[in-house]
């Protein structure tokens, strides 16, 4: 279903070396013009997305299990992440997007794509200050595309 | 990364209507077992008295149909593809339902024709509400699936059910139609059971495993096939006074087991491509509704009355409703408490991990034995297999609760 191409990266032997990752992330990112780097790391890397977001790229986390965290990022051109979400059972895809959003800088949009109307997202998302709009596919598929309202 | 404080639920969201109505339901399934255990004899009362009656209402009303509003109230409109209409349209019913059910209990108990009105009355207007709620959600695209209508059926043969009590009451109303009181009891037992709460569990198993089907598999033929059989049933059982024709004995739990079949063929195929919902859970509502087959076939079999047979249908129901309850609550905690805070609180659990509490095997097997007692003792008219299934299952609604207690516990997490 998911076509780009993905390069993974597990960082938890650096970590558990006492190494810094940064280093070995940022140069995975060097030649990611397309397609996605999918970061396998022991906790939430929360300082990272700021520097991701500095250098155009967008974060999508998911906590896989207790010490396990998977980090899909990608550089796009309209800054838009995308997630095809359509393989997981609900509310796998809830979970997904609020993570996901959570990382999304200002400008930064998420375009996801699930198999229902994600219905109760919509109440999530707009307490957190997103905006977003749904349309089903001729397939019977749903994309809803996910950005951050930005106050005057 | 600059996101807004935590917040609660959303205001808007269903799952919290949904919840209140599972913990209703509990409450409502843990009081009636523990009357069963102590009274095992009620349901066979000849003529009914008020204790049964009440029973009765508790465990359809208190427990069944509860159960089947909190798991409808979410999931509904993710099938509808629209928000639900109004959230304070379920909170209204929300609240006639919890007011309308003790006071038609006690008005039942202590005979009191007025407290039943009140009583009733709450508790129609509650489900007039629901009816309204759902129908402003649907679209035109989605209105007509096969689940969705088993759903509208379902509701369909709740109102003609709760309209007869009524005619009963009203002698000159049922006069006019040109048939005995016994006749629309009939109609009123069947329009509850097979037409209620049997096609109610139905259609929210079906939504549920359309939802974990990730291959994309969706009720179709098997579904329409078992709709419109089971429609016919319900209209044979209106219209050959089954009280009356020992034909229907077995004629309309054959029908019924034949639309059963076809509904089971649908569920399979969805669930065959859900294997992450594959656990205890799914074998207490596996069970319970295979349960429905076995005893449709085995009163078109035997030629057991409706008034052995419809109850047996009952416990099989409450074991299924025990299954889907235990599958759906832990995603209604995530929905409350965690998913407010995903992406902020790493120490939350995910829904996975919720859903799959330890210790749920020997709810499944409890469950299961439970329900085939209080079937069996339904079916054999004999007290002490009621008695025996009641206090079974109590264990095992209570084992539930225990097993779901990291779910529960977040329910106390503070803002």
């Amino acid at each position: 279903m998911n076509e780009i191409m993905e390069t993974i990266l597990d960082v938890r032997p650096l970590l558990a070396g006492g190494q810094e990752p940064l280093a070995a992330i940022l140069a995975a990112l060097e030649g990611l013009e397309s397609g996605t780097l999918l970061l396998r790391v022991p906790f939430e890397p929360l300082p990272l997305y700021p520097a991701l977001a500095e250098r155009g790229f967008s974060a999508a986390p998911f906590r896989v299990g207790p010490d396990l965290w998977e980090i899909t990022i990608r550089r796009d051109a309209d800054g838009t992440c995308e997630l095809d979400l359509r393989d997981l059972p609900p509310p796998a895809p809830l979970q997904r997007v609020l993570e996901a959003s959570a990382s999304l800088g200002r400008g930064g949009r998420l375009c996801v794509h699930t198999r229902f109307h994600p219905v109760h997202l919509l109440d999530h998302l707009e307490q957190r200050g997103f905006e977003c709009e749904s349309e089903e596919s001729a397939a019977g598929h749903w994309t809803t595309r996910i950005w951050r309202i930005i106050q005057a | 990364m600059n996101a807004p404080a935590p917040a609660a639920a959303p205001p808007r969201s269903p799952a919290a209507i949904s919840l209140a109505f599972l913990a209703f339901a509990f409450l409502a399934l843990l009081a009636a077992l523990a009357v069963l255990v102590r009274r095992p004899d009620l349901p066979f009362a000849s003529p009914p008295g008020g204790g049964s009656l009440a029973l009765a209402h508790l465990l359809m009303l208190g427990w069944a149909a509860a159960a089947l509003f909190g798991i409808a109230y979410t999931v509904v409109p993710v099938m509808l593809a629209a928000r639900l209409h109004s959230p304070r349209l379920a909170r209204a019913h929300f609240l006639l339902h919890a007011a309308g059910l003790p006071w038609l209990a006690l008005g039942l108990l202590a005979g009191s024709p007025a407290d039943i009105v009140i009583g009733g009355g709450a508790l129609v207007a509650g489900i007039v509400l629901f009816a309204l709620n759902v129908m402003f959600t649907a679209t035109a695209r989605n209105r007509w699936e096969p689940a969705n209508l088993t759903l509208l059926a379902a509701l369909f043969w709740l109102c003609v059910s709760a309209v007869i009590p009524w005619l009963v009451a009203n002698p000159a109303a049922f006069a006019a139609l040109g048939r005995d009181r016994a006749w629309l009891l009939a109609i009123h037992h069947y329009a509850a059971v097979p037409g209620f709460l049997w096609l109610g569990t139905l259609a929210c198993a079906l939504l549920l495993a359309r939802q974990q089907a990730t291959g994309g598999a969706r009720p179709a033929g098997g579904t329409w096939f078992g709709l419109a059989l089971a429609q016919l049933g319900l209209a044979a059982a209106a219209a050959l006074d089954p009280a009356a024709t020992p034909l229907a004995h077995r004629l309309l739990p054959g029908i019924f087991f034949l639309a059963g079949l076809g509904f089971a063929a649908d569920l399979a195929r969805m669930i065959r491509q859900a294997p992450q919902a594959r656990g205890p859970a799914l074998l207490l509502a596996g069970g319970g509704l295979g349960g429905t087959l076995v005893v449709f076939a085995w009163a078109a079999a035997t030629g057991t009355p409706a008034s052995a047979a419809l109850p047996a249908v009952v416990a099989a129901l409450h074991v299924a409703l025990l299954g889907l309850a235990a599958r759906f609550l832990p995603f209604l905690v995530w929905h409350l408490r965690c998913a407010p805070r995903a992406g902020r609180r790493a120490e939350l659990p995910g829904p996975t991990q919720l859903a799959r509490p330890r210790g749920l095997e020997p709810l499944a097997i409890a469950g299961l034995c439970g329900g085939a007692y209080f079937a069996a003792g339904s079916l054999a008219s004999h007290p002490a297999g009621i008695q025996i299934g009641a206090m079974v299952l109590l264990v095992a609604a209570a084992w539930l609760v225990l097993a779901l207690r990291p779910a529960l516990r977040l329910l106390a997490y503070g803002d």
